[in-house]
């Protein structure tokens, strides 16, 4: 068994051989064969603290599996599991709604689950998400907004005790509301295939967002991604899978707000 | 004498031969309009969002523009349009009598590329036809059904009959009708329904499901829960929302009720 922070780092698996992970409620195998890659998981009931095996031989798995087969001319031994965010914007609903009086502007932080990559070979071959997500659906209306994933959240303030699971990532949120009524947050949209992957001492980290309520008649609500890291130690891991200019996550907001 | 009027007849046939191959100049230069027409305006409907009626867009624009040099061709040899335009009339409105449903058809086309209804590759129920929109025709349109069967439904049918698409919005909702027997607890069936579709990552948080009581009958009472999913995941949804309400519903001891009839007899016991 290696250390929980190094489960993402570079493997050199034999052939006829490969590594397990265990991270939060997933069970993940990644065997290396002659002319295949085969990638085996399977979702427990019980979360667990991401924890790593390797040279684990091939074996029979049984249908609680779910197993897909890459193929190659021939394999070469170069495996990684890469930690990385979701391919959707996360809608998270605190357990109690969180006020910002008008005027205010709160730090808040907000945990996201991990997605996790394969790459064999300097390629990806598979994605996963640590723990499935219900969809939801985020917009003014049923016609128009955004096919997002829903998750719950405690909403801490930034001078809240945090005792993150190690498959999870937390994302400092400022919300700033410049309008003259309460800002009721009881939905609070993260545009996270935006934001890069950070590792900072023993948690994952994300870019910091900044959602910002205008008075009202002035321009936009914004959703707007600090370019920096969020933390000063903290080394970034991942880049954001899209770097589009177009927010829909705002486009959505402003709706709602208009 | 012969010499002047092989003259006069030769200006006569060169002039003829002049005007000949003037209007057939037109009808080329007319022709090759309709073509560019037809090549570009392909790209210019796509611009627009249109590409699902180009079908029928374009073969009528390129036939208006290659009419248009037919007539300018006709004018230029000298023949009255008006006359011409008469006769056609009168043969237009024989061959529209004998054509009647064709033309139905053309314009019932033109009607839907305006409405822009559905486009090709969404889901189309109509009348009791439910498929992928293959091609937008002159004529007809073509779909292909869920069992792979290839239907072609006429234009005027599609203009005079209900259309529903299925893929316009990109969430849907589906209905769960069921039947619990009286007696059971309404608020325990309803706090299960609503724990299963949480539960199902399929189904949507928001819109939340909604549940309700629809009717009594003799059976007992009728219910329904509501759940929203995104219209790719729909049918996995609903499948798997049905099995989970079947489960969760054995597993509460509610059984579908069977249906009960209670006969009272007044008339009094003799010994």
């Amino acid at each position: 068994m290696i250390a929980a922070d190094e489960w993402w780092s570079e493997l050199a698996p034999e052939e006829g051989q490969g590594a397990s992970w265990r991270i939060g409620p997933l069970t993940l195998r990644v065997i290396r064969l002659k002319a295949e890659w085969r990638v085996a998981w399977r979702v427990q009931d019980e979360e667990a603290e991401p924890t790593m095996e390797v040279d684990v031989p091939v074996e029979e798995l049984d249908d609680r599996w779910t197993i897909r087969r890459y193929g190659f001319s021939t394999t070469t031994p170069s495996c990684r599991l890469a930690p990385a965010l979701s391919d959707r914007t996360i809608v998270s609903r605190p357990a109690i709604p969180f006020v910002v009086p008008p005027g205010q502007s709160i730090n808040l932080l907000v945990s996201t689950p991990l997605w996790l990559r394969v790459e064999v070979e300097g390629a990806a071959i598979q994605e996963l998400p640590t723990l499935r997500l219900s969809d939801t659906w985020f917009g003014a209306s049923t016609r128009e907004g955004q096919l997002c994933y829903a998750a719950r959240t405690h909403l801490r303030t930034v001078h809240d005790p945090v005792e993150l699971p190690g498959w999870r990532a937390l994302t400092p949120v400022r919300v700033s509301n410049r309008a003259a009524d309460p800002l009721v947050v009881e939905r609070l949209a993260l545009p996270v295939p935006r934001l890069s992957i950070y590792r900072d001492g023993d948690s994952f980290w994300t870019s910091a967002v900044t959602l910002e309520r205008p008075p009202e008649g002035e321009e936009e609500a914004r959703v707007i991604v600090e370019p920096g890291a969020p933390t000063p130690g903290a080394a970034r891991l991942g880049e954001p899978r899209s770097v589009s200019d177009e927010n829909p996550v705002a486009r959505v907001f402003n709706s709602i707000f208009r | 004498m012969d010499a002047i009027l092989n003259d006069i007849r030769a200006a006569i046939d060169a002039e003829l031969l002049w005007s000949l191959a003037q209007a057939l100049l037109i009808l080329v230069v007319g022709y090759l309009l309709s073509r560019l027409v037809r090549a570009r305006s392909a790209a210019v409907l796509q611009r627009l969002g249109l590409e699902t009626y180009s079908g029928i867009l374009v073969v009528t624009v390129s036939w208006l523009v290659f009419g248009l040099a037919i007539a300018a061709a006709l004018q230029h040899l000298g023949f009255d349009l008006s006359v011409i335009l008469g006769a056609a009339g009168v043969f237009s409105v024989a061959i529209g009598f004998a054509s009647q449903t064709s033309f139905s058809n053309v314009i019932s086309g033109l009607f839907l590329a305006m409405e822009r209804s559905f486009n090709v590759g969404d889901v189309i129920k109509a009348g009791t036809i439910t498929g992928e929109v293959l091609s937008v025709d002159l004529l007809s349109v073509k779909l292909r059904t869920f069992d792979n069967l290839f239907v072609r439904i006429p234009n005027e049918a599609l203009v005079k009959g209900e259309i529903t698409n299925l893929s316009r919005f990109p969430i849907r909702r589906a209905d769960f009708v069921m039947t619990v027997p009286y007696g059971v607890d309404l608020d325990r069936v309803r706090d299960l329904l609503k724990a299963l579709a949480e539960q199902e990552p399929l189904a949507m948080v928001e819109p939340p499901p909604v549940f309700q009581i629809l009717s009594t009958s003799e059976l007992g009472v009728q219910l329904q829960l509501s759940v929203w999913a995104a219209r790719e995941r729909y049918l996995d949804m609903r499948t798997a929302t049905q099995i989970a309400i079947r489960e969760a519903l054995d597993a509460a001891g509610i059984a579908h009720p069977l249906p009960r009839r209670v006969m009272v007899n007044e008339a009094p016991m003799k010994d």
